[in-house]
C-alpha cells in the first residue's frame, strides 16, 4: 500500500511521503517537505484511491467466497445471480437517459440495479423451489443465470439506442477506480461493514452447509434461511462495490481460490476473512499497476485484475495441491 | 434414551404414496431393522423420522411428537447417517466430526471446550483418534464410515438412524461396523433403527425386523417369525431357502436355478 501511494504520474519524494504520512498520525508531529500541490495529490488523489480499491477488493472477494460457500460451487463469483447485469443496466440507463444528471447518479443507479437483479434472481428462483426448504442451488443458479442474460439483453438495447454514450458506457463496464474520492469510502462504508459482518458471521454456518443441505436439516439448520441471508449480505457487497468501481470481473472468483491454495483450508471461517484481506491487497496491487505501467494513461483495472490475476492463478493451480470446496 | 413410536405414518411425494399407514415401536435401547425390497420404502421411513419428508400421522420419542421439537432440538436427539453423506473431501476427520456438534452452538456461536470434548470423545469411540487431522478424501470406504458415524455421536443423539450402514463394505468391515453400532447401542443407550439390505446380518443385529413391501407393513417381529422361505420367495421374487443355525441364527441363503 505504501508502494502504491509513493508510484503514479506526479513523482513524490519517499521520504517526504512517508514522513507526511506519519505526520497524521496522532501525537506523531513530524516535519515533510512535501509541497502544498504533493500533499494534495498523496491526501486527495492517491490515499482515497487506494483505500478505496482495498475496501473494493475485499467487498468483491467475501462475496465471492461467500457465494461459493452457499452455492457449493468453486465456479461462482460475486457478479452472479444477476448482479453484475443489474448493475450494469442501472448504470447504463443512468448514462443514457438521465443526461448531465446521469454521472452522478450511475453509483446509485449500478447500486440499485445489482441489488435489483439478485432480488429478481433469488425471487424467480424460489418459484421453481419447494416452499420448506427453499430454493435449491441449482435452481438459484439458473435463475441468476436467465435473469443475467435478460438484464444483458436489455443492457445491450439501451446501450444501441444511445450510440452517443458508448463510450461512457464501456468505460463503466470495464472498471475503474480513477476519480476515487474520501466521499465513495464514506457513501459505501456503512453498506462494507453490515455486509462483510454479516458474511464473515455466517462462516460457521457456510461450513456446515457443505455437507449438503440434507444433512445441514439433519443437524439442526436451516439451509434456507442461511442461504437467503448470505446471499442478501453478499448482494449489498457485491453492490456497494460495483457502485464505486464499475464491474470489476475476476476478483471475487479467484481470490477465494488462491486463499484456499495457500492455506490448503477449505473453512469458511479461514477462506471468508482471509479472502477480505487478499483481495483487498490484490486490487490494490492492480490498481498501482493500472495507474503506473501506461503512465500517465491508464489502463482499465479490469483488464489488469484478468492479466495480472490469470497467469499468477495458473502459478498458483500448478505449485499447491488441489482444494475442493 | 428413547423409545420410538410410529403412528399411522403416510408419505405422499408427487402424488404417488410412498408409505402407507405404517404403525411400529421401538423400545428404548432396541435396534429396528427395516427390510423389504429395492423400492419398498425403507428409506423414506427412515428420512420421515428424520423429519427430511412431510407425513400424516405421528413420529413420538418417548410420546412427544418430534414436529413439535425445533430442528436444533430434534438434531439433539436424532442423528440420520444417510447411505451416502456428503464427505467435503478437503475437510478434515477432526472438522467434519466437529459439525456433529452443530445443534448444541447458537446461531453465530463457534464451538467450545465442551464441544471439542464430545466430538473427541466420538472419534475415541470409533477409534479414529489417530487420523484425526486427515482429509476425508484420504480416507478407506470402512474408515468414512467410522468418521460419518463419529459425527453421529458427536450429536450425543438418543436415537441413531442408520441407512444402509453397511453398503459397499467388504464382509468383514460390514461386521465391523455392525458390532461397533451394537456396542455403542448397548453401552451409550441408543435405539437405533437402520435399514439393512442383508437379510441373514439383519436377523443377527437387529432385535426387531419390519419388512416392508410396497410402502405397507408385510410382517413384522424376530428374524424367525419375519424371514420365512415361502415370505421372502413372494416378497422379494427370490429362491431362497432359510435354516437356522447355531451361532448364525436364521440364515437366508439363496439357491441357484437349477439347470
Amino acid at each position: 500500500m505504501l508502494v502504491s501511494a509513493l508510484v503514479g504520474a506526479a513523482d513524490l519524494n519517499p521520504l517526504a511521503t512517508v514522513t507526511a504520512l506519519a505526520d497524521r498520525i496522532p501525537f506523531v508531529h513530524l516535519p515533510s517537505s512535501l509541497s502544498a500541490l504533493d500533499r494534495a495529490v498523496l491526501f486527495q488523489i492517491r490515499l482515497p484511491r487506494i483505500v478505496l480499491g482495498a475496501m473494493v477488493g475485499g467487498l468483491l472477494s467475501v462475496a465471492g467466497a461467500g457465494y461459493q460457500g452457499v452455492f457449493r460451487n468453486p465456479l461462482v463469483d460475486s457478479g452472479m445471480l444477476g448482479a453484475s447485469a443489474g448493475a450494469g443496466l442501472g448504470a447504463t440507463i443512468a448514462i443514457a437517459y438521465l443526461g448531465s444528471l446521469g454521472t452522478a447518479a450511475v453509483p446509485v443507479a449500478a447500486f440499485a440495479g445489482s441489488l435489483a437483479g439478485v432480488a429478481i434472481a433469488y425471487l424467480s428462483g424460489a418459484l421453481g423451489g419447494s416452499a420448506a426448504a427453499g430454493p435449491g442451488t441449482a435452481t438459484l443458479l439458473l435463475a441468476g443465470v436467465a435473469v443475467s442474460m435478460f438484464l444483458t439483453a436489455v443492457q445491450t438495447y439501451v446501450q444501441q439506442r444511445a450510440t452517443s454514450d458508448l463510450q461512457q458506457v464501456y468505460s463503466w463496464l470495464l472498471g475503474s477506480l480513477s476519480g476515487a474520492t474520501w466521499q465513495q469510502a464514506l457513501e459505501i462504508l456503512p453498506y462494507s461493514v453490515v455486509s462483510v459482518t454479516l458474511v464473515l458471521l455466517h462462516g460457521r454456518q457456510l461450513d456446515v452447509l457443505s455437507v449438503g443441505d440434507e444433512e445441514a436439516r439433519t443437524l439442526g439448520i436451516h439451509p434456507g434461511r442461511t442461504r437467503l441471508i448470505v446471499v442478501a449480505a453478499c448482494a449489498l457487497a457485491a453492490a456497494g462495490a460495483v457502485a464505486v468501481s464499475g464491474l470489476i470481473g475476476f476478483v471475487g472468483i479467484v481470490v477465494p481460490h488462491i486463499v484456499r491454495r495457500l492455506t490448503s483450508n477449505t473453512s469458511y471461517r479461514v477462506v471468508l476473512p482471509l479472502s477480505l484481506l487478499a483481495g483487498a491487497g490484490f486490487l490494490v496491487l492492480a490498481d498501482t499497476l493500472a495507474r503506473t505501467v501506461l503512465s500517465p494513461a491508464e489502463l482499465p483495472i479490469g483488464v489488469v485484475t484478468a492479466l495480472v490475476g490469470s497467469p499468477f492463478f495458473v502459478w498458483v493451480l500448478r505449485s499447491t495441491r488441489a482444494v475442493r470446496t | 434414551m428413547s423409545a420410538v413410536t410410529i403412528k399411522d405414518l403416510t408419505v405422499r411425494l408427487d402424488d404417488t404414496e410412498i408409505l402407507r399407514n405404517i404403525d411400529c415401536q421401538v423400545a428404548d435401547g432396541g435396534w429396528l431393522g427395516l427390510i423389504g425390497p429395492n423400492g419398498a420404502g425403507k428409506t423414506t421411513l427412515l428420512r420421515a423420522v428424520a423429519g427430511l419428508l412431510p407425513y400424516r400421522g405421528e413420529v413420538l420419542l418417548d410420546g412427544t411428537d418430534t414436529r413439535d421439537l425445533s430442528a436444533h432440538a430434534r438434531a439433539r436427539l436424532i442423528a440420520y447417517v444417510p447411505q451416502e453423506p456428503v464427505l467435503p473431501p478437503d475437510m478434515t476427520v477432526r472438522e467434519y466430526v466437529l459439525l456433529g456438534r452443530t445443534p448444541y452452538l447458537s446461531y453465530l456461536g463457534g464451538p467450545g471446550r465442551t464441544d471439542r470434548a464430545a466430538a473427541a470423545r466420538a472419534m475415541q469411540r470409533l477409534s479414529i483418534e489417530e487420523f484425526t487431522g486427515r482429509r476425508l478424501a484420504s480416507l478407506s470406504g470402512g474408515e468414512r464410515k467410522r468418521a460419518v458415524l463419529a459425527r453421529a455421536l458427536a450429536q450425543e443423539p438418543d436415537i441413531l438412524l442408520l441407512d444402509e450402514p453397511t453398503a459397499s463394505l467388504d464382509i468383514g468391515h460390514q461386521q465391523q461396523v455392525l458390532d461397533l453400532v451394537d456396542e455403542l447401542r448397548q453401552t451409550g443407550g441408543l435405539t437405533v433403527l437402520s435399514t439393512l439390505h442383508d437379510l441373514t446380518t439383519a436377523g443377527q443385529y437387529a432385535g426387531q425386523l419390519v419388512l416392508l413391501h410396497e410402502g405397507r407393513i408385510e410382517a413384522s417381529g424376530t428374524a424367525t417369525t419375519v424371514l420365512t422361505e415361502e415370505r421372502i420367495a413372494r416378497i422379494y421374487a427370490a429362491r431362497v431357502r432359510v435354516r437356522t443355525e447355531a451361532g448364525a441364527g436364521t440364515v437366508v441363503t439363496p439357491v441357484r436355478r437349477s439347470h
